[in-house]
């Protein structure tokens, strides 16, 4: 008998947590709960890492930078308002990071001598890659949009955040997102347009 | 075909990502349905949709990515961690508490060594300092002079000389000056011709200046680091000076000296005057003195062997006596580039030094200046420096004869600048007279001044009429009358001889126009 109701009682409180409980997780951390923060980055680490490579299209600062993103999340826990989604707040300090970070590059990048080859920021794209690597080509082309227009597109077709994260992310309008992402179609149809015939 | 416009294209992306409300949602349905342009549109950015979210795989997994993070995280918790965020406070807290604790075990250590550069720098200037008799010829002139005109020569040409004053706002100064213009150098010989002293007195005189020459030698030294060395007690010595010379001239000749000296013998009176020359002749004399340095103005002590002082100065003497003159060069150089205060002023606690490239000025604050116990040594002091202000000095100079201009330069140098007068006497044809006796000047001076020593600048006016009531003017005077009248004939008898031609020209023209006339 006894078996069954532990049985039960553990059926009752099921261990597999909603988004939603991501404010508990917060308070359960801010109360000196260290485990809550180990949830909370083993829940959202696949996301924030995808996106550092998103925006970033480079494979090698992926984990420095989503390390950065959870530190900064967990000293600033207890600055967090609980008025918006935890995954908001966390999106916008993954994106600010990603921008930090192709600031750095940007200044880097005067320093260094032209002949220097660069595969960063093509998403891993080079001619050796053949013509009939489609994927590699879209992402070749989606490299060359402007960060501007390429970031919410890559938010919201692969990530698939909502027009509404998207804004909360980079800080700006839902009509801007949704013109942006727009544009960035565009944009991509006409770099595309050589390869219409196989593509499109 | 119907158009497309841009938000209407906005509109279809967005439909493709499911983000247009209900009813836009449905309008845009009925508009696709009617419009193939859209219907293609939608296809194509529908195709795109589809390349963009096929073209990425998910980022591969990394392992220990919590670990990882976790271990900062906990690295960042650690005591040492959380210190090493504030080091540069710490190295700031740490070096400020060794420093207070040093500066508190040695509270001296910053005025000792300030004591000890400045040591090492007065001693570089103090070195070799000797008294200023040393580097210039002292005679009873120049003592004369430094009572009643503040002003003891530096040098032993007299083109630099040593100058005390007050400002008008009381303050004490002394000025190092190079004087252009000569001075005159025979006031103490007018002293004594004025007051005709005899031989006695003249002794009496003597001694006087020379007790104070042996203490003047003291107070003022010299090097040739171009340092001055000036005791305070000079101030003093000046007023004792100055009283003491002022009561021999009212005890040898009263009348006179109260010409010379309108206060003298209110000063003479004065009951305490003689307590305060004892008291200065008496004083020990002080330690302390004023350097003047190429670098700096420092109130500092110098001891030297007043012995050794005394028997130099006499050595001096004899071979002065003997007419081995043993005085030593020493010019105090006076320029901007010397003097390091440049053009600005320089200001201490204790000085206000002025630089420019004719002198140097020193203002001295009250301390610095010896205090006599003498209950009214101001007042005293006061009716001294009114009395030798009151005392007249002049220099007259009768510049060479400008043969062509005809004209005489004469030069009245008064106790003041504001009292010195310039004067140009046109004189003509007294050129051969003074070529035949070139002491002709003297001559003039001594009609005009007489022996009299106290010369007033109103008494010019008698000058001017000594020159203009002259005989020799008078016979000028007389020689242009004649001029005149001789000019005036003349004109008279041009204008009789203007008359007879125009009576001759008369007939002439009426006949002319008689002439005329028959024409018409």
């Amino acid at each position: 008998m006894k078996n069954t109701e532990e049985e039960k009682s553990k059926l009752a409180v099921p261990k597999i947590l909603k988004l939603d409980d991501d404010f508990t997780l917060i308070k359960n951390f801010l109360e000196g709960d260290e485990n809550s923060f180990k949830e909370l980055l083993l829940r959202h680490k696949d996301k924030v890492r995808n996106i550092v490579y998103l925006t970033l299209g480079n494979s090698n600062a992926i984990d420095d930078i989503s390390q950065e993103v959870f530190i900064t999340v967990y000293k600033n826990l207890k600055r967090f308002r609980f008025q918006s989604q935890f995954t908001t707040w966390l999106y916008r300090i993954t994106v600010n990071k990603c921008k930090d970070h192709m600031r750095k590059q940007k200044i880097r990048h005067l320093f260094k001598p032209i002949n220097d080859s660069d595969s960063a920021g093509n998403f891993g794209y080079n001619q050796t890659m053949g013509e009939n690597d489609i994927p590699a080509i879209v992402r070749s082309a989606i490299s060359k949009l402007p960060d501007k227009l390429r970031i919410p597109l890559l938010l919201k077709d692969i990530e698939g955040l909502s027009y509404q994260e998207i804004a909360e992310s980079i800080d700006c309008e839902i009509g801007t997102v949704k013109s942006r992402i727009f544009r960035a179609r565009e944009g991509l149809k006409n770099i595309l347009r050589p390869l219409e015939q196989e593509l499109l | 075909m119907k158009s497309v416009n841009k938000k209407e294209l906005e509109n279809l992306s967005a439909y493709l990502d499911g983000e247009l409300s209900s009813s836009e949602r449905d309008a845009l349905e009925e508009k696709i349905l009617h419009n193939p342009n859209l219907q293609a549109k939608l296809e194509e950015l529908k195709k795109i949709k589809y390349l963009t979210s096929t073209s990425f795989k998910q980022v591969d997994d990394s392992p220990y990515f919590e670990t990882k993070v976790l271990m900062q995280v906990n690295s960042g918790k650690t005591f040492y961690a959380k210190l090493k965020k504030f080091t540069p406070a710490i190295i700031v807290a740490v070096c400020t508490i060794i420093l207070m604790v040093f500066f508190k075990i040695n509270p001296t250590v910053f005025s000792d060594l300030f004591k000890n550069q400045k040591d090492t720098i007065s001693s570089f200037y103090k070195e070799n300092l000797k008294p200023l008799f040393y580097a210039a010829d002292i005679s009873n002139e120049d003592i004369y002079n430094f009572a009643f005109f503040k002003r003891l020569p530096l040098d032993k040409n007299k083109k630099q000389f040593l100058e005390l004053g007050s400002e008008p706002a009381g303050k004490e100064y002394f000025e190092i000056k190079n004087i252009t213009e000569p001075v005159s150098q025979n006031n103490f010989n007018n002293f004594v011709k004025v007051l005709k002293l005899n031989n006695a007195q003249k002794h009496q005189v003597d001694s006087i200046l020379s007790s104070y020459a042996r203490q003047l030698g003291t107070q003022v030294l010299v090097n040739n680091r171009n340092t001055i060395a000036i005791n305070p007690d000079l101030w003093s010595y000046n007023k004792a000076l100055t009283a003491e010379l002022i009561s021999f001239a009212a005890k040898a000749n009263r009348s006179l000296a109260e010409k010379v000296i309108p206060n003298s013998f209110k000063l003479v009176s004065n009951k305490s005057l003689a307590e305060v020359v004892n008291k200065i002749k008496n004083s020990k004399p002080s330690n302390r003195y004023i350097f003047l340095t190429p670098d700096t103005v420092v109130y500092d002590t110098f001891v030297f062997d007043p012995d050794k002082i005394k028997s130099e100065i006499s050595t001096l003497n004899n071979n002065t006596r003997n007419g081995n003159s043993v005085s030593e060069e020493i010019t105090i150089v006076l320029n901007n580039k010397v003097m390091k205060f440049t053009n600005k002023s320089f200001n201490d606690k204790h000085f206000s030094v002025y630089v420019d490239s004719n002198g140097c000025r020193v203002n001295l604050s009250d301390s610095q200046l010896p205090n006599i116990s003498i209950p009214d040594f101001d007042s005293i002091a006061t009716e001294i420096d009114r009395a030798a202000k009151g005392f007249r000095s002049f220099s007259f100079k009768f510049s060479t004869p400008n043969m062509r201009r005809e004209e005489y330069h004469f030069r009245y140098d008064g106790s003041d600048s504001t009292k010195n007068f310039d004067y140009n006497v046109i004189i003509p044809k007294l050129d051969s007279l003074f070529r035949l006796n070139k002491s002709m000047p003297d001559i003039y001076l001594k009609r005009f001044f007489g022996n009299r020593f106290g010369f007033r600048p109103d008494s010019l006016q008698n000058f001017n009429n000594f020159f203009f009531n002259d005989s020799i003017m008078s016979n000028q005077q007389k020689f242009l009358q004649e001029q005149m009248k001789n000019f005036q004939k003349e004109i008279r008898r041009m204008r009789e001889e203007l008359m007879e031609m125009k009576k001759q020209l008369k007939p002439f023209q009426e006949e002319k126009k008689k002439s005329r006339s028959i024409e018409i």
